[in-house]
Formats: structure tokens, C-alpha cells, sequence
């Protein structure tokens, strides 16, 4: 069958709260829950996405195929959040040069590690779950300097090595898949460096570090994104702002907090984007992050995904609150996806007719979808959403 | 400045919480030869006032974890000063993360809640055993057994420590209070759990609201 509109137009139609032939549909699974999969019966053919890239890190002169990621997009019919691939931009944000990583103690079953970041992290050997990280590289303003050397703008190896002006150009006229800037935001820079524990109450317990910190990560920031951003402009469809500062019982910084130390520099961020065409920008954020939603938009923010529903985020509500205002995304409760056929269906019922009407809405569920979900399960939840999506 | 000067500006200065200034009115008590023990009382009065302010949703949880850090910071200070008999214990807790959850800073500042209300609490980190629960229940003989977990996926590890529990007939020994992101109260009455909650402040709240239950 022809497909009327590229995913790339149907994705800016959405985002103006415009009708496209069929709403497309996002997931971000955990690789852990694939792994299950594959165990289950998901064939692993279909999902090991195989790129051709020059061999051995550019030492040999040979393109070979290399397995680069388990990728079950294709498989199921849905976009991944940010597409593995050049049309989505993502610019080394962290220390160059990486710190060497170090086994600093090792046991039957763990592993701890001094991390590339320059902390300290325990894996267990055989999982794919998340490390425990215990140790932060900055825990003082003294660590911080030492962090700032490492965080140069303008050394070239924050960027794609077949970046060029020209190159990139022709790619984003060309694709049809819609393209995306990933950054990471001023919470996701702070907790990243610090760890939420120390990081959450910096701004009372050494605010002379939380206001540097929050000026330096703006102004670096907008120094890296600057060459791509000017050369690209309006290309760039959206930007993905990683987030995540929220928790269920409310947002992990107060309006004031934001207000203080993160809305200036965000709106300075944000401000060089929009004065280069580029207005389509969604924040990820887990937990309820509502108190802090006008702030949000004052500061740029227009979109946002997952939503939680374990948080208490509905995003029918959300429309209802504030009309055709916010692009919305995820928000089907990923708990029904372990409780059955039943309530998987009521989930999907309850939100999708009415959200595909209002529009500027892009379904899927509200968090990664985690391993404890059946191939079973998912395949059952696809099935029913795609045949509300008129795919 | 008089000790009731000092003690209401130490208060409204830890309501507002001004890590600093606080650490300065502490050193000054001390210097004046404030008692410690009246001091470690202002400061939870200050920490009462500012669980009422998050309660009524003008603090958040950088506020919460500011004030804990401030009066972590304090106790610091605080504790060569305060003698054995000074320290009175509200009752002991026994507190862990879950089997295969390493999330904890839901539960650390639960504990600082809880020693700011004269808990005393033996913390047994992340990813712990229902057995070593059990073993540590054996141990301490505390008062209050709190769970944490943060993950749906992790939840059920609550379940399996009751049942640990009930097995070795301990069950009925301890008060149990669970929390995390995904527990609601349903889940914690379907496994036997006294109280589910998914703040930390409420939490703490009800355990002191059981320690008073026991002080009559």
C-alpha cells in the first residue's frame, strides 16, 4: 500500500495541531525487556539493527557491518522517541577527555568501577539494569573547576565525525524521518554531575555552586549546539529536553528553585533556539512535574512526554486544562501492560479516541517499557493501538 | 542575644533554610553554653515547621532534602555535645531497599526524617534480602520495620519480606511501613503492610504519630 505522508509530515502535522493521514505511535523499550523478548519468541533477526561504518574505531580502511543496537521499531510499527540515526543530533555534552574507566573491585557477582564521568559505579555482571552509582565526580565547588576544564565547547570531538556543513544540509532536506537536537537540561546537567541526592538541595546547601553550575551548563551549551543550530535552523523539526526532575509526589525542585537558578538560563537556551527557527521543544520528564508547568513555558518548554499516570499526570486533562497549547506524548499507563488483555484495553479506550481528536498528541505508554512485560502482552497492546491509529 | 532570642531566630533561619546561618546560630549556642539537648530540640521544632510548609505544598522535596541536609550538618556539630542519657529515642527502626532496587535516596531522607525526630535507625542500605531483614528484625528488636522500593518491578520484593517475616514468626513483633514511587495503599493492605505511602515526610509522620501511640 502507498503511505500517503512521509512519518516526517505526519509528525509536523501533529505537532501543529494539525490532522495527518494516521497518528504515529512512540516507544522507548529497555533492552532488558527485549532480551526477554527474544527469549519469548521475538525473532532476533528482524530486531539487530546492523550498521556499515568504517572498522575498528576508523583504524583500517574497511566499512564493515557492525551489530549497533537492538532496534524493534520496525518490527512493531512505531517510531523510537529519538530514531538511532543522523537525523537525530547528538553532540557529545560530557567531559572530553573521558576519564578512563577502572575496575576499582570486583566479586562474584559485581563489578565497581571508576566511570568514564569520573565516579564511581557497581554493576552487577549479568544485568542490564541500571548501575548503583556511588560516587559523583563533583561533591564541591573544587571538584566543579576541575570538572569545567573538561567541559570545552568548542573542542571539535563534540561532534558527529561526518559532520560538515554541506553533508548535513543535504541529509535534512532529504530525510523523511523527522529530525531531532538531544539535549540534556539544567536538572538532568546538575543531578548527572552531582547525583540527586546531592545535587536536589545544592541550592540551599551551596548556592554559590548551584548558580555556576546553572550559568556555566547555558552558556556551554549554547556554544556547542551553536554550529549545527545556525546551519541547520528551522531542519531540525524538535528538540528533545531530557529532563527527568520530577518524582511521583511532586517535582524535585520548587517553582521558587526553578524560578531562581534554572528559568533565566533556560529561556537563554531556548531564546537561541527559537531566534533560529527552532520552536518544537519537548521535555522528557517522568513523575509530576505540573507546579512547575508555566514556568515550563515561560521558559520555551512546549511539549511533553511520558506523563506519568503513576504520578497522577492524565493527558486528557491536560488538554482539557489548557486547550491546544501543549504537545503531548505517552501517557498509557504501562502497569496494565502486566494485568491482561482487558485492561490494557480499557487504558488505550479511555485516552485515544478523544486525544486523536483534539490532536497535537503522540501516543504511547508513559515510561520505557519495563522487562517485567510479556512479548504476549506487548504484542497485544500494539495490535489494539494500532487499529485506533488507522495504520 | 538571650537563649530565646537565639532560639527563635535559629528556628525561622532553619525554616527558611539557610544552611550557613544555621551552622553559625549552632556554634554560637554552643559557645554560649546553650544546653545541646535544648538546641537539638529547637532544631526539631524548625524541622516540624518545615514538614508542615511541604504538607501544605510550599516546600518541595529540594526544600526537604535541604533542611535534612541542614540538620544532618547540624547533628554533626551537635552530637560530641549531646551525653548518652540526652539522647532520647522516640523508638528503633530497622530500614532497607529491596532486594534488586538500588534507589535510595527516598530512603535516606526518610531516615534523616526520622532521626530528626529521635528515631533511632539502623539502615541496612540497598538491595537487602528479605532473610537479612529478618536477621537484622533478630538483631535490633526495633520498633517500626521500614521497606523501600522504588520500581514496579521491584514492588514485589515487599511481599516476599512479610512472608520472610510471618515464616519466622516475627511478623507480629515489628510496625511495617512501606514506601516508593510505585507502592500505593491497595498493594500494602493486599500484603499486610501497616501503612504504604509514597512521601517520605508522611511516612515519618506516622511513624512518630505510632511512637506516641506507644508513649501513653
Amino acid at each position: 500500500m502507498t503511505e500517503k505522508m512521509t512519518t516526517r509530515e505526519r509528525f509536523k502535522k501533529i505537532m501543529n495541531f494539525e490532522k495527518p493521514d494516521r497518528l504515529l505511535w512512540t516507544e522507548d523499550p529497555f533492552e532488558e525487556t527485549i532480551i526477554r523478548w527474544i527469549h519469548e519468541g521475538l525473532p532476533i533477526d528482524q530486531v539487530l539493527q546492523t550498521d556499515y561504518d568504517i572498522g575498528w574505531n576508523g583504524s583500517i580502511y574497511q566499512v564493515l557491518p557492525m551489530p549497533h543496537t537492538l532496534d524493534i521499531s520496525n518490527y512493531f510499527g512505531f517510531i523510537p522517541i529519538c530514531p538511532p540515526g543522523r537525523e537525530t543530533i547528538v553532540l557529545d555534552l560530557c567531559p572530553i577527555p573521558r576519564h578512563v574507566p577502572k575496575i576499582l573491585k570486583e566479586t562474584e557477582d559485581k563489578i565497581l568501577l571508576r566511570d568514564p564521568l569520573g565516579g564511581k559505579l557497581e554493576h552487577r555482571k549479568l544485568d542490564y539494569t541500571m548501575p548503583h552509582f556511588c560516587e559523583f565526580p563533583v561533591k564541591s565547588m573544587k571538584d566543579w573547576q576541575e570538572t569545567k576544564k573538561r567541559l570545552d565547547p568548542k573542542d571539535p570531538r563534540r561532534y558527529p565525525k561526518d559532520y560538515t556543513r554541506e553533508q548535513y544540509i543535504e541529509l535534512f532536506d532529504e530525510t523523511t524521518t523527522p529530525t531531532s537536537l538531544v539535549l540534556s537540561g539544567f536538572y538532568a546537567f546538575g543531578r548527572g554531575v552531582m547525583g540527586t541526592a546531592a545535587f536536589t538541595p545544592v541550592f540551599y546547601t551551596d548556592p554559590d555552586l548551584a548558580y555556576d553550575m546553572m550559568n556555566f551548563y547555558a552558556d556551554f551549551l549554547i556554544n556547542v549546539i551553536r554550529e549545527i543550530v545556525e546551519t541547520l535552523k528551522s531542519r531540525i523539526d524538535w528538540v528533545y529536553w531530557w529532563e527527568d526532575m520530577a518524582c511521583g509526589t511532586g517535582p524535585n525542585i520548587s517553582p521558587k528553585v526553578f524560578k531562581e537558578f534554572i528559568l533565566p538560563n533556560l529561556k537563554k537556551v531556548t531564546g537561541f533556539l527559537n531566534k533560529n527557527n527552532i520552536d518544537i521543544i519537548i521535555m522528557d520528564c517522568d513523575g509530576d512535574f505540573r507546579p512547575l508547568l508555566p514556568l515550563l513555558w515561560e521558559g520555551g518548554i512546549r511539549g511533553l512526554w511520558p506523563l506519568e499516570v503513576n504520578a497522577g499526570i492524565d493527558a486528557v486533562e491536560l488538554r482539557k486544562q489548557y486547550g491546544k497549547k501543549w504537545r503531548l506524548g505517552g501517557n498509557i499507563d504501562k502497569r496494565v501492560l502486566t494485568e491482561g488483555k482487558e485492561a490494557i484495553k480499557n487504558e488505550i479506550d479511555k485516552k485515544i479516541p478523544i486525544l486523536k481528536e483534539e490532536g497535537g498528541y503522540i501516543p504511547g505508554l508513559d515510561h520505557s517499557i519495563p522487562p517485567n512485560v510479556s512479548l504476549k502482552n506487548f504484542e497485544f497492546y500494539a495490535e489494539y493501538l494500532k487499529s485506533l491509529l488507522d495504520y | 542575644m538571650s537563649q530565646d532570642q537565639l532560639a527563635h531566630r535559629l528556628v525561622s533561619s532553619f525554616e527558611q533554610i539557610e544552611y550557613h546561618q544555621v551552622k553559625e546560630l549552632v556554634k554560637t549556642m554552643l559557645d554560649t553554653n546553650i544546653p545541646s539537648d535544648d538546641i537539638l530540640r529547637t532544631m526539631q521544632k524548625g524541622m516540624v515547621a518545615i514538614g508542615e510548609k511541604y504538607e501544605k505544598g510550599e516546600y518541595y522535596l529540594s526544600e526537604l532534602m535541604g533542611a535534612a541536609e541542614t540538620f544532618k550538618s547540624v547533628m554533626v556539630d551537635l552530637t560530641p555535645h549531646l551525653s548518652k542519657k540526652n539522647i532520647s529515642h522516640t523508638g528503633i527502626v530497622v530500614l532497607g531497599t529491596v532486594k534488586g532496587d538500588i534507589h535510595e535516596i527516598g530512603k535516606n531522607l526518610f531516615k534523616t526524617l526520622l532521626q530528626s525526630s529521635g528515631f533511632q535507625v539502623h539502615d541496612l542500605g540497598v538491595d537487602v534480602s528479605p532473610e537479612r531483614f529478618v536477621e537484622e528484625i533478630n538483631k535490633r528488636n526495633p520498633d517500626i520495620l521500614a521497606i523501600s522500593s522504588l520500581l514496579t518491578t521491584t514492588m514485589n520484593q515487599n511481599d516476599l519480606v512479610i512472608k520472610q517475616l510471618k515464616k519466622n514468626r516475627l511478623r507480629n513483633r515489628v510496625k511495617i511501613i512501606i514506601g516508593g514511587n510505585a507502592i500505593t495503599e491497595e498493594f500494602g493492605r493486599e500484603i499486610g503492610a501497616d501503612a504504604a505511602l509514597r512521601d517520605a515526610m508522611l511516612g515519618a509522620n506516622i511513624c512518630v504519630k505510632w511512637a506516641k501511640e506507644w508513649a501513653k
